[in-house]
C-alpha cells in the first residue's frame, strides 16, 4: 500500500500551505482517480507521493516504509508535460536504457517504433514521447504509478491505447495507479475509486 | 476571413551524409474561417496540427518548406505581409506553457505583448488589467514568475496575451488543455463572446467535446489533412459523421465506449505522404477500388464535407 500520512506542504515562496493533512491510500493493483479545481494541489500531492517533494510534516509510506530517497524507487511519477521529463540531448535509446531496454512485448504495446530508439525527443510528438516515459515507468521495480494529467494533452484515440496498457499492466503486475484528472469521465471509466481534492487544507474527500 | 487553400508543409531530414528524405506532413489542405465564426480542427495529437497553426504565422523551422496559398481578408499572405501582421492582427495562443519567458513576471510578459501589438504604454497597462480580469487571474498573480503558476494558470496567461492587443483573428493551439471543468466552461463562453464581436478563430484541440461546445464548424485533421468538416455540430452522434477516422474518435471518447473500432491505426501521414490512393487504405474497414487509386477530395455529404469514397 503507498499512503501518505497526515501531509502537510507548503512552497518557500507562500507562507499558505498547499495540502494540509492529507491521507490517502493506495493498494496495490488499485485504480485511485482524483480531480480537483486548477491550483488545489494535484500536482504537489503527486510529487510528494512520488518522492520528488519531501513533506513538512507527515509521512508517506510504500508497504510500511517510509518512501527511500535513493536507489530505485517503487513509485514512479508521469508528468503532464512528459517532454519535461526526459533529457533533451539523449535518444529515445538511451532514455529507455538509463532504467534498462524494456521488454519487446511492452515496446510493441506502447507502439513505440524502432526508428524512435535513434531520434531525439523534440522529434517525437507529445503523445509518443509520453508513451516513452510510459514504457521507462513500467521498470521491474515499479510497485505504484502516479499518473498526472497523463493524456491531457492526447486525442481520445491515444487516450484509449495509452490507458489499455496501463490498465493492463495494473491487473498483470498488481501496479497500483493513481489518476489525476479533470476528465470525469475519463475517471469513471478507468478508476475503481474517485476522490475530489478541493483546495485551502479541504482534503481529499470520496466524490 | 481566413482561406487556406492545397497547403503542403514538408520537411528535409538529413540521414547519412547528404542523403536527404523529404516528409510531408502537411499536405493538400483546404479550409476557409469567416468573420464570426469559431472553426475547430480536431484531430491525434502529434499529426500536424500546429504545423498548421505555425505556417499561417510563418513561425515554423527554417528547415520547412511550405506550398499552396494562404490568404488573410482576401490578401494572399506572404512573408513581408505576415510579418506586420503578427501579434497585431492575427495572435497565437501557444500549446505549451514553456513559451513564456522564465525570468519576467507574467505582468510584464502580458504588458509587453500589448506594445508589441502597438498600444502605448497608458494603453497596454489598462489592456493588461482588463486582460487579466477577463480570465479570472487575481491582481497578485501579475507578480508571479511563470514557475510559480499551476499548469491552468499558465494557460490563462497565454490566452490573456493574445487577446491583450485586439487581434481579430486568434490562433488558439490546445488552449484548454489543463482547465478543469468549470475553467473550461468559462474559456469557451469567453471565446464565443469575443469571436461574436466580429473576430474569427482557429481553436486546434484534440478534445472533441470542447470544439462541440463552442465552434461553429468542427475540421477533423488525420493523416496529414482534413478529412472532413462538420457543419452541424448540435446534437452530434456518430452516424452524423462519415469518415472512419473520425467515427472511431467518436467512439474512442470516454463516455462513448472507451473502445477502438474501425480504424486499426496503422497509417502513418509521414511516411506514407508520398504515396497514392487514399491514406486510410488498409486500416479501415472499406476497401475500394478506387481507395487504391487516388486520394478522394473533399465531396459534399450531408452534414458537411468528406474525404472519403465509401461516404
Amino acid at each position: 500500500m503507498l499512503e501518505a500520512r497526515k501531509v502537510t506542504f507548503h512552497y518557500p515562496a507562500c507562507a499558505k500551505p498547499v495540502l494540509t493533512d492529507i491521507h490517502i491510500s493506495i493498494n496495490s493493483g488499485d485504480i485511485v482517480g482524483v480531480y480537483g479545481p486548477s491550483g488545489s494541489g494535484k500536482t504537489t500531492l503527486a510529487r510528494l507521493l512520488s518522492g520528488y517533494l519531501i513533506p513538512d510534516t507527515g509521512k508517506v509510506m510504500v508497504d510500511g516504509v517510509e518512501l527511500p530517497q535513493r536507489g530505485r524507487l517503487p513509485v514512479q511519477l508521469l508528468n503532464q508535460h512528459p517532454e519535461l521529463s526526459v533529457n533533451p540531448r539523449w535518444m529515445v535509446g538511451e532514455i529507455l536504457a538509463e532504467e534498462a531496454m524494456p521488454g519487446r512485448e511492452l515496446l510493441a504495446s506502447l507502439r513505440i517504433n524502432k526508428d524512435w530508439l535513434k531520434r531525439y525527443p523534440h522529434e517525437l510528438s507529445g503523445g509518443e514521447i509520453q508513451r516513452v516515459t510510459i514504457a521507462r515507468a513500467l521498470g521491474t521495480e515499479t510497485r505504484y504509478i502516479i499518473a498526472d494529467e497523463i493524456t491531457t494533452m492526447l486525442d481520445a484515440i491515444t487516450q484509449v491505447q495509452i490507458w489499455q496498457v496501463l490498465l493492463e499492466a495494473a491487473r498483470n503486475r498488481n501496479i497500483g495507479i493513481l489518476v489525476i484528472s479533470h476528465d470525469h469521465q475519463l475517471l469513471n471509466r478507468v478508476c475503481n475509486t474517485v476522490l475530489q481534492l478541493s483546495g485551502q487544507s479541504g482534503g481529499l474527500k470520496a466524490a | 476571413m481566413l482561406a487556406i487553400e492545397d497547403l503542403h508543409i514538408s520537411f528535409h531530414r538529413y540521414n547519412k551524409g547528404l542523403d536527404r528524405t523529404k516528409l510531408t506532413p502537411v499536405h493538400n489542405l483546404n479550409l476557409e474561417i469567416g468573420v464570426g465564426e469559431i472553426m475547430a480542427i480536431v484531430g491525434e495529437s502529434g499529426g500536424g496540427k500546429s504545423l498548421l497553426a505555425h505556417a499561417v504565422l510563418d513561425i515554423l523551422p527554417a528547415n520547412a518548406e511550405t506550398g499552396g496559398k494562404i490568404c488573410f481578408c482576401g490578401q494572399e499572405l506572404d512573408r513581408k505581409k505576415i510579418n506586420k501582421l503578427r501579434g497585431r492582427k492575427i495572435s497565437l495562443v501557444p500549446q505549451s506553457v514553456s513559451y513564456l519567458n522564465p525570468l519576467l513576471t507574467v505582468g510584464r510578459q502580458v504588458f509587453r505583448a500589448a506594445v508589441v501589438a502597438g498600444l502605448s504604454k497608458k494603453e497596454a497597462k489598462i489592456a493588461r488589467d482588463s486582460a487579466f480580469d477577463m480570465v479570472s487571474l487575481e491582481e497578485a498573480s501579475m507578480k508571479l514568475y511563470p514557475f510559480q503558476l499551476s499548469g491552468g494558470m499558465a494557460q490563462r496567461v497565454l490566452v490573456a496575451m493574445a487577446t491583450v492587443g485586439g487581434a481579430p483573428l486568434i490562433i488558439a493551439d490546445e488552449p484548454t488543455t489543463g482547465l478543469d471543468p468549470e475553467l473550461l466552461a468559462g474559456f469557451l463562453e469567453l471565446l464565443r463572446v469575443t469571436i461574436d464581436n466580429g473576430r474569427a478563430a482557429m481553436l486546434i484541440t484534440h478534445d472533441l467535446n470542447a470544439a462541440r461546445k463552442v465552434a461553429d464548424k468542427i475540421a477533423v485533421f488525420a493523416g496529414g489533412t482534413i478529412v472532413e468538416i462538420i457543419n452541424n455540430r448540435e446534437n452530434l452522434t456518430s452516424d452524423k459523421l462519415s469518415h472512419p477516422y473520425s467515427r472511431a474518435l467518436w467512439d474512442s471518447l470516454p463516455e462513448n465506449g472507451f473502445n477502438l473500432s474501425e480504424i486499426k491505426h496503422t497509417y502513418s501521414a509521414r511516411e506514407n505522404g508520398n504515396q497514392q490512393g487514399c491514406l486510410f487504405r488498409g486500416a479501415c474497414c472499406c476497401d475500394r477500388e478506387q481507395c487504391e487509386k487516388s486520394i478522394p477530395p473533399l465531396m459534399p455529404v450531408k452534414h458537411g464535407l468528406v474525404r472519403c469514397w465509401n461516404a
